[in-house]
């Protein structure tokens, strides 16, 4: 059980390393995958699974962030 | 971008992806209210699944070898008294037709007769050209062209007696390390029976083994049926599928 400023500590850290880490390495990999000279067939199976990953990942984000809503509105003091 | 930085790049991804998993198992450890532990239990099964995704990516390019690459080290074994049948799936056909012509002539200094069946000469050596296919290297049998607009040496598709004079005549003004380039024989199959144009191929790979001269046959395998298709594999030497 953690107090609830630690809560939003957590929950920053976890949308933190999302949005800054996952979603930045995702995004820039898809474009140089776009760029690169692998053959059409191969580049659409990679890009089709990475953007999949990419999608959760977004939807990481939204799921911590409404996590961080409800925590920093609610009343309880232990999470 | 080569394919070492990608493979490097993953390598970071999953990295990132297992640090991920490991920061919501100790986040787990600790919370215990009922919505939240819902939630990043679900995050961190979906983390799981991307450091699988990302492990399996990373095999796909570390397998990964250019279709080209593959395409070139088969006709490696092509010869002036081979016969491949380059049977291609339509989506891949103009770039692997163009891969092997450009790969022999250029690369290997093939001088090529090419037959034209699909499309007139003049559009070929245009694309060709775009290329940079050594189109000097080239002399064509145009079958599609109307009327001889083209310049060169015309024949009807429907004749095949004419045809195989016609290359017989031109392969005879060429020099030595010759092939004929046939594209496409499934269009042959358009305007001729069936038997006939399969006497015909095979008529012409004889007559080419004695001349030495080689021959690639192209074949789309969506324009033809598999029974036809069976007899010029057994009349080729080898098949190139792509």
């Amino acid at each position: 059980m953690v107090a609830r400023d630690e809560a939003i500590v957590m929950l920053v850290e976890g949308l933190q390393f999302e949005e800054i880490h996952v979603t930045n390495w995702l995004q820039t990999f898809l474009v140089k995958l776009r760029k690169s000279d692998i053959d059409e067939r191969v580049k659409a199976e990679i890009e089709k699974k990475v953007s999949h990953l990419l999608e959760e990942t977004i939807e990481h984000s939204k799921t911590l962030t409404e996590l961080l809503r409800e925590v920093a509105g609610g009343s309880q003091v232990e999470y | 971008m080569s394919i070492e930085e990608l493979q490097r790049d993953l390598r970071e991804i999953r990295q990132i992806e297992v640090k991920a998993r490991d920061l919501y198992e100790a986040q787990l450890r600790r919370f215990s209210d009922t919505s939240i532990v819902k939630a990043l239990s679900k995050i961190r099964h979906d983390e799981e699944e991307h450091i699988q995704i990302a492990s399996e990516l990373i095999q796909v390019i570390e397998g990964y070898r250019p279709e080209d690459s593959i395409l070139k080290e088969a006709l490696t074994a092509f010869s002036e008294t081979s016969a491949f049948l380059l049977s291609l799936d339509i989506e891949n056909y103009q770039k692997t037709n163009m891969t092997a012509l450009k790969y022999l002539v250029n690369e290997r200094g093939f001088r090529c007769l090419y037959v034209a069946v699909n499309k007139p000469s003049s559009s070929l050596v245009e694309a060709f050209g775009m290329r940079s296919v050594n189109v000097d290297a080239l002399s064509f049998i145009d079958c599609s062209a109307v009327g001889g607009e083209s310049g060169q040496l015309t024949v009807s598709p429907e004749n095949l007696t004419e045809l195989s004079i016609a290359i017989s005549k031109l392969l005879k003004e060429m020099p030595e390390r010759r092939y004929i380039h046939l594209d496409c024989v499934s269009s042959l199959y358009i305007f001729n029976q069936s038997d006939r144009v399969e006497a015909f191929i095979h008529s012409l790979i004889r007559k080419l083994k004695d001349e030495k001269a080689g021959l690639i046959l192209v074949a789309i395998r969506n324009e033809m049926d598999e029974k036809p298709l069976y007899r010029l594999r057994s009349f080729c030497d080898r098949e190139l599928k792509e």
